[in-house]
């Protein structure tokens, strides 16, 4: 009894130390992680970690002294439930009830964790891989929540966890094995922890060596795209190519991301649209996207929605346009015709890194045409496009902020005075109009009714509330301050769960675009005036030089809202308060490519015959484009060519005339003025139109279409080229490792083989006789790897047992011969050297018999076979 | 020419002495059927100068068995081996077995009348159900080869192998041998039944178990044997196998496990009886096969163990780990490759 004691004592000790500590260090770590990151944990997780301890101790303890878990688990029920009751039923403050309530079942949740984990220790056999498991699952769930993703900062968090994983794991089976305490197994112990801890940062270590390069590369890009997604709340980076989309989603989050001291630039525009007729003042325009006409007021996210009444949205796929091809969306641009001054705008926008599936434009755009970016600005501008909109002539950036210009004064009572002419919205379609006035039902949205109603207690006509909650954002206070500020990081709000907006409009008064254009939105559909959140980019007029053109840069990625007015259809509406940032840009605006080409005419076809003297073609029309307006015929129509002045182009590459040849198939391109002054009525017939066309046609620019098999070489070649050149500079210590790998896969695969060859040729020809004892390995080994093990059988009994009757062969004879010249002094006769040089051949061959080859491939590819041959199976004895 | 001879020679011996022990299993296995391996295990000690004690379950064929080999070695006449059977009972006495001092009325002087110990060979039926006293006397004999009573010893013959048997079963009433009278044993083996072939064998030719038994020819003579046991004594042991040996007797004294482990009379008894067995398998040299069969019955009874776990284990996973040493064992022999 006494000896008994003494073990559990010591067993007990053990698991205290090796087990229980470590835990409780690493469940420490584990809790101060948590803590920073959720409300509930309340920081103390240094008394979390004294009850998680106090669980584990008082378990470790008590179950090891054979305690039953049942019952003690339903004690422990029990009482946390008496607790909770009383605490519960305590006559407090009811929060302070509530507060105290949450409190107490994080500690208790913990408690029994801690109960759990050490009555596991000390009971389970494979809890610590649960338990290690457990702890890496929140580790993953920690670094997750974090919004810095470092790799410095993961390895910090997953280097100890891993560690720990592997110690108590190892640790715990170590415990279980002393079944009774001496020095000497004591020590064993202590040096194999020692020695895989040793070993496993060894590994670590040469690992990091070996990976630091492709490590801080990958950290790198990490970083920046952490960044660019942070920076901007709007805009998203496709992964693949780097470039910029917007969101089709959009939330009042606690950060908008930290400002960037180098913007980037996204696209240049040019919008032909001035105030007077002169073209001196410039009358900007915000760029729409999209629009986000549905809310989630649970996670107060604005959406996209896919159903919307009078859709005015155009949305032309760009990428699957044909250079020089547009698409109008005639529907779109009825509707918007329809109200009372407006006017078509061109505009001509010049990509930089906005994706190429993205297009904005001014509203209501309904045209859009990819253009070729000039060759000298090819390197800036990745593509152009030309939009048509048909832009109210009261729709302008400026209008937006009270202005000290006078001129802008006098627009902006213009405007206003046209605007107060609509005092209702009477005469909308009802779907329209419930569809843009639609609110959520929630206490938030009541308090701002009345804050709205507060505001616009003044005012009658829509406009006049329009203003009046403009002025609302645009407060100042006595100091001259104002109310509402533009912050990229306003902060959470006290209460967990509260709404944002909520905190935004009535407490913190600080946001950014988002918090203020839903602020705004739900104010004037409070008013009952019809109204939606759009995303685009804010324009900001920057340049004296090149009037009409406009940089865009990433922070000018905008929401805001569009108001409808009767007759005078969607007009922009910003209430964001200014934010000095984006009025001026950090670097000076760059060179525009001052002029677009404007091909007056674009047709393509088939090349049917060269004229190589006048450098003639003869051009089978199948879709033709004059001054904007599209053509396509049915069967191709002839016409004449003139390429002499022709730039003839493959993709990027510059061609000369006598490379073109029949049947190849392009588009032609004519900047000719002449062309210009065709202007043929809306519905005149396609062969007319012909006839108008001047023959030949001068052309400029010849683009051949790319063949599929001349793209594929392209692809070749480029794969060929410098990209694989930046990645063999960036992935060598990947690729090596890889090749390490599959070497030693290969290698490891291989070596049972190579083993058996080595034995064989051993046994061979060391000298005229065979190696009696190499022959004698080989078999053995050939036959342990067709799973014939000698396990604990003498090699005279495998012989005659297994072997002989297994495969018919004479191995018990050949043994008796080795034995003999093994054992015995007295020396083989010639006959016995003679049987034993030429047994191992017939041994072999009777062998393959038996088997067949597939099956032998299989049987040597078994490096656990292989293994079993050379550690000492005496030990599994029955 | 004259190396050629020699080794005619010596074959030629080899062949004569190979057939003289192939004579004497085959006579005894006409009876016994199906126990070969044991047969040949008991031959060995035969030929070691040892004893055998044999353990089974009644009805086994120990007696039968033990009285074959006395026939096939000796016979009950004066020119041939003396064989003796003694069935021994508690109440057995010392000088039952020894024999005892009478008075001569012709010569007026005590003479000492020889008892049934002062034989060839013996056969010890049951003896673990004499009385102490009785079991020493005749362990003190097996050990030392003469018997001192009073102030006379007498020697005993030049051959003289002890047979005995033991029940297992039916302990009530018996003097269970302590672990050092065992140690006077070579071997200790138990004959385990048949195999169901030979069984039903035997059953069919019941009949014919007598009529052999009586039909058990005397093949060997007292020369012979006396021959046969001086040719162990040229059985070649490999150090190597020696080296096994040992690491098999030593291990057991490091085994946890084991509370008495193996004495160095114990490696000496082995060592004899690898050399008999080896002959007995007529070979002139010992190989790990020789060891793989012996260890147990030679080495388990000696040794006392922890539990009953110990008792299954312990020697066999010693004796494999050494075949497989041995197994693996690359021996350079560079005069003779």
């Amino acid at each position: 009894m006494k000896t008994d004691k003494k073990d559990i004592l010591i067993k007990i000790l053990l698991q205290l130390i090796f087990l229980c500590i470590p835990s409780i260090v690493a469940t420490a770590f584990a809790l101060k992680g948590l803590n920073e990151y959720y409300t509930v944990f309340d920081n103390n997780w240094l008394i979390q970690t004294c009850l998680f301890l106090a669980g584990i101790f008082i378990a470790c303890v008590l179950f090891n002294l054979r305690l039953r878990f049942l019952p003690v688990t339903a004690i422990i029920t029990c009482a946390f439930i008496i607790i909770r009751t009383i605490i519960s039923n305590i006559e407090l403050y009811e929060f302070d009830t509530f507060f105290y309530l949450v409190r107490f079942q994080v500690l208790s949740a913990l408690f029994i964790t801690g109960w759990i984990c050490g009555w596991g220790f000390s009971r389970l056999k494979n809890f610590a891989i649960i338990f290690a498991a457990a702890i890496i699952l929140i580790a993953i769930f920690v670094t997750v929540s974090k919004s810095e993703f470092s790799l410095v900062g993961i390895f910090k968090t997953f280097l100890p966890i891993i560690l720990f994983a592997f110690y108590i794991v190892y640790m715990s089976s170590a415990v279980r094995n002393i079944a009774t305490f001496s020095r000497g197994r004591f020590f064993t112990f202590l040096r194999n922890l020692f020695g895989i801890v040793a070993l496993f940062l060894l590994m670590m270590f040469v690992a990091g060596l070996l990976m630091k390069s492709a490590f801080t590369e990958i950290e790198a890009t990490w970083d920046n795209k952490a960044k660019k997604n942070e920076l901007d709340g709007l805009l998203e980076r496709n992964s693949s190519d780097s470039t910029y989309k917007m969101k089709d989603r959009m939330r009042p989050n606690p950060t908008f991301g930290k400002g960037k001291e180098n913007p980037e630039p996204m696209f240049v525009a040019y919008i032909n649209n001035y105030l007077d007729d002169r073209q001196e003042i410039p009358n900007p325009l915000y760029f729409v996207s999209h629009y986000l006409t549905n809310f989630d007021s649970f996670t107060e996210t604005f959406e996209k929605d896919s159903v919307v009444p009078y859709n005015d949205l155009f949305q032309p796929v760009p990428s699957d346009l044909n250079l020089y091809f547009s698409e109008t969306d005639t529907a779109i641009m009825n509707i918007a015709m329809k109200d009372t001054l407006t006017k078509i705008v061109d505009a001509d926008v010049f990509n930089i890194s906005l994706s190429p599936e993205e297009f904005v434009a001014p509203i209501t755009s309904f045209f859009y045409q990819p253009v070729a970016v000039e060759d000298d600005y090819k390197t800036q501008f990745k593509s152009a496009y030309r939009v048509k909109s048909v832009v109210s002539d009261l729709n302008s950036a400026y209008f937006v902020y009270p202005s000290r210009d006078e001129l802008m004064l006098i627009y902006q009572q213009q405007r206003y005075d046209m605007l107060a002419m609509v005092e209702n919205f009477d005469d909308l379609p009802e779907i329209f109009y419930s569809y843009y006035t639609s609110l959520p039902n929630n206490d938030f949205i009541d308090s701002l009714k009345n804050l709205t109603k507060e505001i616009t207690a003044n005012a009658e006509i829509p406009v006049e509330k329009i203003i009046a909650i403009r002025n609302h954002f645009f407060a100042v206070d006595e100091f001259g301050e104002s109310v509402f500020k533009y912050t990229e990081n306003p902060g959470i709000p006290g209460i967990p769960g509260a709404s944002k907006l909520a905190h935004f409009l009535f407490e913190s008064h600080s946001g950014y675009c988002a918090h203020f254009a839903g602020a705004t939105l739900f104010m004037l559909r409070a008013c009952g005036i019809p109204s939606r959140l759009t995303v685009g980019f804010a324009t900001v007029d920057r340049s004296d030089k090149n009037k009409g053109w406009y940089w865009f840069y990433e922070d000018q990625a905008h929401a805001w809202v569009q108001i409808y007015f009767p007759k005078f259809g969607w007009l922009d509406f910003d209430t964001t308060i200014g934010n000095d940032d984006m009025e001026e840009s950090p670097q000076p605006d760059g060179t525009p490519p001052m002029q677009i080409n404007k091909a007056n005419f674009a047709g393509s076809g088939k090349i049917i015959t060269i004229d190589t003297a006048n450098k003639y073609v003869d051009f089978a029309l199948e879709k033709m484009t004059i001054n904007d307006n599209e053509y396509i015929f049915e069967t191709p129509q002839q016409i004449i060519l003139d390429m002499a002045s022709a730039k003839i182009l493959r993709d990027t590459v510059n061609l000369k005339f006598s490379e073109l040849s029949d049947n190849d198939s392009g588009l032609s391109l004519s900047f000719d003025d002449d062309l210009k002054n065709i202007q043929p009525p809306m519905n005149t017939p396609k062969s007319e139109i012909l006839e108008m066309i001047p023959k030949p046609v001068k052309i400029d620019e010849f683009r051949m279409d790319v063949n599929k098999d001349s793209k594929k070489e392209d692809e070749k070649t480029n794969t060929d080229g410098s990209p694989q050149e930046n990645e063999k500079n960036k992935v060598p210590a990947f690729v090596i490792c890889l090749i390490i790998f599959a070497a030693l896969l290969i290698f490891a695969f291989a070596l049972p083989y190579m083993i058996f060859k080595y034995y064989k040729c051993r046994s061979k020809y060391k000298s005229k006789n065979a190696n009696m004892f190499y022959v004698y390995k080989t078999s053995l080994f050939l036959l342990n790897q067709l799973c014939c093990e000698r396990k604990n059988l003498t090699p005279l009994q495998f012989a005659s047992v297994e072997v002989d009757k297994k495969y018919e062969t004479e191995f018990e004879k050949f043994i008796m011969i080795y034995l003999q010249f093994k054992y015995s002094d007295i020396e083989i006769t010639n006959e016995e050297k003679e049987f034993a040089n030429n047994f191992y051949c017939n041994f072999e061959n009777k062998i393959n018999k038996k088997h067949s080859k597939i099956e032998f491939i299989k049987r040597f590819l078994n490096i656990k076979q292989t293994l079993k041959f050379y550690t000492d199976n005496y030990g599994t004895a029955k | 020419m004259e190396q050629q001879n020699e080794t005619i020679e010596q074959n030629q011996q080899q062949s004569q002495i190979t057939g003289k022990i192939k004579l004497l299993i085959d006579n005894i296995e006409t009876v016994i059927k199906g126990k070969r391996s044991k047969i040949e295990m008991i031959v060995s000690v035969l030929l070691a100068r040892g004893h055998v004690l044999l353990e089974d379950n009644p009805g086994t064929g120990k007696t039968l068995l033990a009285r074959t080999l006395a026939q096939s070695i000796a016979a009950d006449n004066a020119r041939g081996l003396q064989f003796k059977r003694i069935q021994f009972t508690p109440d057995l006495l010392p000088m039952d077995l020894i024999g005892s001092h009478v008075f001569d009325d012709s010569k007026k002087d005590f003479i000492f009348k020889k008892g049934p110990l002062f034989c060839n060979v013996l056969l010890a039926d049951e003896i673990n159900r004499a009385s102490p006293k009785v079991q020493s006397a005749l362990l003190e004999s097996m050990a030392e080869n003469q018997i001192t009573v009073g102030d006379a010893t007498y020697k005993l013959q030049d051959l003289f192998f002890v047979v005995a048997t033991q029940n297992p079963v039916e302990i009530e009433g018996t003097y269970p041998l302590p672990e050092a009278q065992l140690d006077r044993f070579f071997i200790k083996l138990s004959l385990d039944y048949v195999d169901g072939e030979t069984e039903a064998d035997i059953y069919r030719n019941y009949l014919l178990i007598d009529e052999n038994l009586h039909a058990v020819r005397q093949v060997l003579n007292f020369k012979d044997i006396l021959e046969l046991q001086a040719e162990v004594n040229k059985i070649y042991v490999h150090d190597e196998i020696t080296a096994s040996v040992r690491n098999i007797v030593v291990g057991t004294r490091s085994d946890a496990n084991i509370l008495l482990p193996c004495s160095t009379r114990s490696g000496i008894t082995f060592m004899k009886c690898l050399k008999a067995f080896a002959l007995v398998n007529s070979r002139t040299f010992v190989i790990e096969d020789d060891i793989k069969t012996l260890a147990h019955a030679v080495l388990h009874h000696r040794i006392i163990f922890k539990n009953n776990d110990a008792r299954k284990k312990s020697l066999n996973a010693l004796v494999d780990k050494e075949i497989t040493r041995l197994a693996k064992l690359k021996i350079e022999n560079d005069d003779r490759s």
